[in-house]
C-alpha cells in the first residue's frame, strides 16, 4: 500500500503473565502497524489483550507480564529489549499515552502547569521560564479557556472534562510520533467525549502524529478512525479500513459484536442478536479458534486448529476458517 | 409467588406518580451552598411499561431513583407507589409498602455480597420479609435462577467473585425478583457490562418484563441502550426533566435543544447518518450554583434573554410530548416530516 515503511511495526507479539497457577497468554501473535499521520482503533471486549498491547508497545509491561516473543519497531528501530534508560528517550519524546481517568494518572498534590513544565524539562534543554510558557501554549492548544490561570490549578480544581485535555497536552508536550490513547473518553460523559475526540483530530492533523486508540466503544471506532483492529482474546481476529470493516465485517465475532449493539435507529424491544457465552478463560485457551465455542459457524476444524490472521484481500485480513460471506461479492 | 406468564400490555394504570420531586444536599464550607440536586421532577409510570431516564452525570437521574425509593427521603414532593404516598411512611409501614418496588444495581460485585452464596443472596428479601419455610424459600430460590438463566446446580454454591459480571448481574435481578416486585428500578444496570453481555441481559431484562408483566424504570447515560428497551423516555439536565415523551418520536425529532444535542454526540457505527452540526459548547454547570431561568441556556445554541429571566415549565406540546423550552425544536405532529428547526 504504502512505499514508506510503517512508523510502527508490531510482529506476532506474545505478551505472558507468569502466575502461581500457570502462565496467562494476554497477547498471543498480535501483529498491527501504524502509518505516520495515520488513526487506528484497537477495540475488543474487557479481557481481549488491547490495553496489554498498548502499555506494551509503550515499554509499560512489567512483571508478572513479560514480553515472550515478537518485535516492536518504532521507525524502523527494535524496540523489544531496550534497558529502562533507553525507553524512558523513547517514552514521552517519541511515543506519548493518554489514560482513561485522568485523575489517576495526574498528580493530584502538583499543579497542572508544574507538571507539564516537568515534562518538558525531563526531554528537552528548555529553561524552567520557557518551559512554563511552552505549558500555557499547550493548555491553549487543547481549548482550555484562561490558560494562564489554569496552569497554576491543582487536578482537582479541573473538571473530568479540563483533566483529560491536561493530560492530551501533557502528552503532545514533547512533540510526539504516535500517541495512544486507552479509553481516553469512557470516564466522560457523551457531550464532553465528542469534545475531546474533536480535538485530539485536531491536534492529529497539526501536528502529524499518528494515534493508536483503545476503545471498546464501537461507535468511536467507526467515526475517528482510518483502520480498526478487533481483538478478542489476546488476538487480533480481523483487521480492515474502518468503513469496510463496519459495513461489511468478515469475521463472525466482528459482525456478532455490531449486531448486539443497540442502535439509536433500531426500534425499541426488539431482540438483539446476543452473543451467547462469555469470552474464554485464557488461562485455558484450546487449540482451536478462540471464539470457536460461541461461534455459529463453527466445525469441527475450529474446535482443533488456530486459524492465523491473513490477509486476504488488499488491507484487509481475517482470522476465521469459515468467514462471513462478503456483502460486497458480486 | 409463583411466575404465571403474563402478555405485557401498557395499561392506563398509574403504578407510581412522582410529583414535584425535590432532593436538596447541603454542602458545607466556605464553596458550600446547597446543591438541588432533583429540582421539582414529575412523571408518571403506567403499569406494564419501561420509562427511560437519561442524561450525563450530576443530572440527577440516580438521585431521584434513590429517592423514589426513600433512601434517601426527598426534601418535598410526593411518591404514589400503587395508591400509597411513600414519603409519608417510615419504618415497617415503608417497608411494606415498598417491598413491590426493587433495584438492579450498575455493579453487581459492588451491590452483592462477596462473602455471600448465591443462595442466600438471593433468599435474603424472602428471608427479610418472612416468606414461607425455609424449604419454600430454597425452592423459590431455584424457581429464581432458573427464571435469569443461571442453572442452580452450577451456580447456587458460588459467590459473586467466581462467576463473570454477566453472571454476577443475573443474581442481582434474581434477588430484584424475589419478592414478585410491580416495579423494578433498573439503575445503570447494563453499564459496566461488555457489549455482548449486555445485549444478554438487555434481552433478559424485556423478556422478564413480557413474562412476569414488569414494569420497569430505566436509568441510563447510553441513550441508544434506554431506546431499546423504553416505551417513554425522560431526559434530564441540572436535576430537571427537560423533555419527555414516546422513545420512537423524542429520538426521531428531538424537541429540546439539549435532547437534539445529546443524539448528535453519539458516536454512530453507520457512516452515513453521523452528525454534522456543531458540537456542544462548554460543559455542565456546577449545581451548586445553577444558571438563572433555563439551566441549559449556558450552552443552547438557541437562547435568548428570555432563557435567563424565564425558567421555561414542562409543559404539553401535544402527542404525549412535554418540553422545558421557550423555544422548543419542533411539534412532536411534524416527527418524521421536514420543517425541524435546525
Amino acid at each position: 500500500m504504502t512505499t514508506t515503511p510503517p512508523l510502527l511495526e508490531v510482529e506476532n507479539l506474545r505478551v505472558v503473565f507468569d502466575g502461581v497457577l500457570g502462565s496467562v497468554t494476554a497477547v498471543n501473535d498480535v501483529s498491527l502497524s501504524v502509518d505516520r499521520g495515520q488513526t487506528i482503533a484497537v477495540v475488543g471486549e474487557s479481557g481481549s489483550g488491547k490495553s496489554v498491547t498498548a502499555r506494551t508497545i509503550m515499554g509499560l509491561s512489567t512483571p508478572p507480564g513479560r514480553i515472550a516473543e515478537g518485535s516492536i519497531r518504532l521507525a524502523g528501530r527494535e524496540l523489544v529489549g531496550l534497558t529502562d534508560r533507553q525507553w524512558r528517550g523513547v517514552r514521552g519524546s517519541q511515543i506519548a499515552m493518554v489514560f482513561q481517568d485522568p485523575m489517576r494518572s495526574l498528580n493530584p498534590t502538583m499543579k497542572v502547569g508544574t507538571q507539564i513544565e516537568e515534562a518538558i524539562r525531563l526531554h528537552t534543554d528548555l529553561s524552567k521560564k520557557q518551559a512554563r510558557a511552552r505549558a500555557v501554549e499547550l493548555l491553549d492548544a487543547v481549548r482550555i479557556a484562561a490558560p494562564r490561570r489554569r496552569v497554576d490549578e491543582y487536578p482537582h480544581q479541573l473538571s473530568g472534562g479540563m483533566r483529560q485535555r491536561v493530560m492530551i497536552a501533557l502528552a503532545l508536550s514533547c512533540g510526539p510520533e504516535l500517541l495512544i490513547a486507552d479509553e481516553p473518553t469512557t470516564a466522560l460523559d457523551v457531550t464532553t467525549q465528542q469534545q475531546i475526540l474533536d480535538l485530539m483530530g485536531e491536534l492529529q492533523a497539526d501536528m502529524g502524529m499518528a494515534v493508536m486508540l483503545i476503545t471498546h466503544d464501537i461507535g468511536i471506532a467507526a467515526s475517528y478512525t482510518d483502520t480498526v483492529f478487533v481483538m478478542y482474546a489476546g488476538q487480533v481476529v480481523e483487521s480492515a479500513p474502518t468503513r469496510r470493516l463496519f459495513t461489511d465485517p468478515r469475521m463472525p465475532y466482528t459482525r456478532a459484536l455490531l449486531d448486539s449493539i443497540p442502535s439509536l435507529d433500531s426500534p425499541a424491544h426488539e431482540p438483539l442478536p446476543a452473543i451467547e457465552g462469555s469470552p474464554p478463560d485464557l488461562a485455558e485457551l484450546s487449540a482451536g479458534c478462540s471464539f470457536s465455542a460461541r461461534c455459529p459457524r463453527a466445525t469441527q476444524t475450529c474446535l482443533t486448529q488456530r486459524p492465523a490472521l491473513i490477509e486476504h484481500e488488499a488491507g484487509r485480513a481475517w482470522a476465521c476458517w469459515h468467514p462471513v460471506e462478503s456483502k460486497e461479492a458480486s | 409467588m409463583t411466575t404465571v406468564p403474563r402478555e405485557r400490555a401498557t395499561s392506563r394504570e398509574v403504578i407510581l406518580d412522582v410529583r414535584d420531586l425535590t432532593q436538596q444536599f447541603t454542602v458545607p464550607g466556605k464553596d458550600g451552598g446547597t446543591v438541588h440536586a432533583v429540582d421539582g421532577v414529575s412523571f408518571r409510570i403506567h403499569a406494564g411499561e419501561t420509562l427511560g431516564l437519561v442524561g450525563e452525570s450530576g443530572c440527577g437521574k440516580s438521585t431521584t431513583a434513590r429517592a423514589i425509593l426513600q433512601a434517601p427521603a426527598p426534601t418535598s414532593g410526593s411518591v404514589v407507589f400503587q395508591g400509597n404516598d411513600l414519603t409519608e411512611r417510615s419504618g415497617r409501614s415503608l417497608r411494606e409498602a415498598r417491598s413491590q418496588m426493587q433495584m438492579v444495581f450498575q455493579d453487581p460485585f459492588s451491590s452483592l455480597n462477596p462473602g455471600w452464596k448465591v443462595r442466600d443472596i438471593v433468599a435474603e428479601p424472602l428471608a427479610v420479609h418472612r416468606v414461607g419455610t425455609a424449604k419454600e424459600r430454597a425452592a423459590r430460590v431455584n424457581e429464581l435462577l432458573d427464571l435469569v438463566g443461571l442453572d442452580p446446580q452450577r451456580f447456587a454454591d458460588r459467590t459473586p467473585r467466581q462467576m463473570s459480571g454477566g453472571q454476577a448481574q443475573r443474581v442481582g435481578i434474581a434477588r430484584a425478583l424475589a419478592l414478585d416486585p410491580a416495579l423494578v428500578i433498573c439503575d445503570e444496570s447494563v453499564s459496566s457490562l461488555d457489549v455482548s453481555i449486555q445485549a444478554q441481559i438487555l434481552n433478559l431484562f424485556e423478556r422478564l418484563g413480557r413474562e412476569l408483566g414488569l414494569t420497569y424504570l430505566f436509568i441510563a447515560h447510553d441513550l441508544a441502550v434506554v431506546k431499546h428497551v423504553s416505551d417513554r423516555v425522560g431526559v434530564m439536565y441540572l436535576g430537571r426533566i427537560v423533555e419527555l415523551g414516546s422513545s420512537e418520536s423524542l429520538y426521531a425529532a428531538p424537541a429540546h435543544p439539549y435532547t437534539a444535542a445529546l443524539l448528535d454526540a453519539v458516536p454512530r457505527v453507520d457512516i452515513e447518518n453521523r452528525s454534522t452540526s456543531a458540537p456542544l459548547k462548554g460543559e455542565i454547570p456546577s449545581p451548586l450554583d445553577p444558571p438563572s431561568g433555563c439551566s441549559f441556556r449556558t450552552r443552547c445554541p438557541l437562547a435568548t434573554d428570555r432563557c435567563a429571566a424565564e425558567t421555561p415549565e414542562l409543559r404539553d406540546i401535544g402527542d404525549g410530548r412535554q418540553v422545558a423550552c421557550h423555544y422548543p425544536l419542533t411539534a412532536p405532529a411534524a416527527a418524521g416530516t421536514e420543517g425541524i428547526a435546525r
